[in-house]
């Protein structure tokens, strides 16, 4: 499942996704409380969440999100490289962290990391890796 | 107990003034009806300048003036009903007065308060707005952008190499990044789902970066929730005090401390600059310190600032937490 408010970068990640052929993108949206809904719905295996989101910000969405959809693994794919944001997104259960700016390189990276069952944090973030 | 003690002073004050008002009365001969106006003048003046209580002493006061000081030849007699129905309208006079200014005085604070937060509220909102724009829709082009350029980079016939599309992506980053740094400035997200001490420690640290300075950020004890309009205004003094710190010290040091006593957060910031006049400058409305006030006045907070010439300047905000505040509704 894909959680991005802004279309063009949505399209982005989802092109991206599709040169993986095990994935298959069951669900776009672009706020936080749809994401709720449709994980609780939907239970994916993996969900990419923005944290700037209209109605309920990715932070509080993934925290609802890992209490309805355990199974779910989730990455957060955002312009946010505050070291703080970074540590407060795996505190709360995420399994990766992916800085748009290097999503070309690092989100088909993130995504088999984290499928895998590893962490993956991007590069460049003071504190990490 | 601080509005007792104001309350108090204000009784003293009034009481003085009434007996000197009484002596005077006296040396002039002044009649009764002269008298007794000039003592409501000193109960509205009271009204206006004091609380209410403090008006209703002067009231009192004022009577027991007329009745037992007033010049003698222009005294009441108590033992006259008529006498006595003259008082009572005096003291239903003053007291009547006393309490309407003292009703305006309140509805005119309400009405300023509310302005206040009218103007508060919209600011915010318009910050929201426009951090938004900046962080969702530039932010998110330049982005792109600069993803984009990468995708060519790797169509160059020798992708890895250096080539001309480094120095523009490396632009389109240093762009992005101060695009992110305003509208963090402008609202920061992270209020709302990362703690009021991370949030103030990135700004210190982002905020130092931009204008090359160093900011010595720590915070103490706070306890697991603050309520956000409390977190939003201490967030706003401290980006306030930083501003007015680094533009007009002179120096290049700065320490911002948040902690919280058993009913209260403070926050504090300290330089080693050349101070600068605090009547002077709230006069002149710069420096933003009215601001600061009026915001802090919303969650029932004060704010003191010590700055002697050349010894540094400490701004220190505190605000109480626990009891009721009235909240900034900011609707997005």
């Amino acid at each position: 499942m894909v959680v991005e408010d802004f279309l063009p970068f949505r399209d982005f990640v989802c092109n991206e996704l599709a040169k993986l052929p095990a994935l298959q993108v069951i669900c776009k949206v672009s706020d936080g409380l749809e994401a709720v809904r449709k994980a609780k719905e939907l239970q994916p295996d993996l969900i990419l969440l923005d944290i700037g989101l209209p109605t309920l910000n990715g932070m509080s969405a993934a925290q609802e999100i890992l209490q309805i959809a355990p199974e779910s693994k989730i990455i957060f794919v955002t312009q946010e490289s505050s070291p703080d944001v970074v540590h407060e997104a795996l505190t709360l259960g995420a399994r990766g962290y992916v800085v748009k700016t290097r999503a070309r390189v690092d989100l088909r990276v993130a995504v088999q990391a984290v499928l895998e069952g590893r962490q993956f944090v991007s590069d460049g973030i003071a504190g990490f890796r | 107990m601080h509005k007792f003690w104001r309350s108090a002073k204000q009784c003293l004050f009034a009481g003085a003034a009434l007996i000197c008002l009484t002596v005077v009365s006296y040396r002039l001969h002044l009649n009764l009806a002269t008298t007794g106006f000039l003592y409501v003048i000193v109960v509205v003046l009271l009204s206006r300048l004091g609380d209410f209580v403090s008006a209703i002493v002067a009231s009192i006061v004022a009577t027991l003036c007329l009745v037992y000081l007033a010049p003698p030849n222009s005294s009441f007699r108590v033992d006259d009903p008529l006498n006595v129905v003259a008082i009572a309208a005096f003291v239903v006079t003053s007291v009547t007065i006393a309490r309407l200014v003292s009703l305006v005085r309140k509805q005119a604070d309400d009405a300023l308060s509310s302005v206040s937060r009218k103007v508060v509220e919209a600011e915010e909102r318009e910050r929201r707005r426009l951090a938004g724009e900046l962080h969702e829709d530039i932010g998110q082009r330049l982005t792109l952008l600069s993803l984009e350029v990468e995708r060519r980079k790797t169509d160059l016939p020798n992708p890895g190499t250096p080539s001309g599309m480094d120095p523009l992506q490396k632009e389109i980053l240093e762009i992005l990044t101060d695009v992110k740094a305003l509208a963090h400035e402008l609202y920061s997200p992270r209020l709302d789902y990362l703690g009021i001490a991370a949030v103030m420690s990135s700004f210190c640290q982002e905020f130092g970066e931009r204008k090359n300075v160093m900011i010595d950020f720590t915070s103490d004890g706070l306890p697991s929730f603050i309520p956000p309009e409390i977190a939003l205004c201490l967030f706003r003094v401290l980006q306030e005090t930083l501003h007015n710190a680094v533009q007009h010290s002179g120096t290049r040091q700065f320490d911002a401390k948040l902690w919280s006593t058993l009913d209260e957060i403070h926050l504090r910031v300290t330089d080693c600059g050349v101070g600068f006049n605090f009547e002077k400058a709230t006069k002149a409305g710069g420096l933003g310190l009215n601001r600061m006030q009026e915001r802090l006045k919303l969650v029932k907070g004060k704010i003191s600032i010590d700055s002697p010439p050349l010894g540094g300047t400490t701004v220190h905000a505190r605000v109480p937490v626990g009891f009721g505040t009235d909240s900034i509704q900011v609707v997005g």
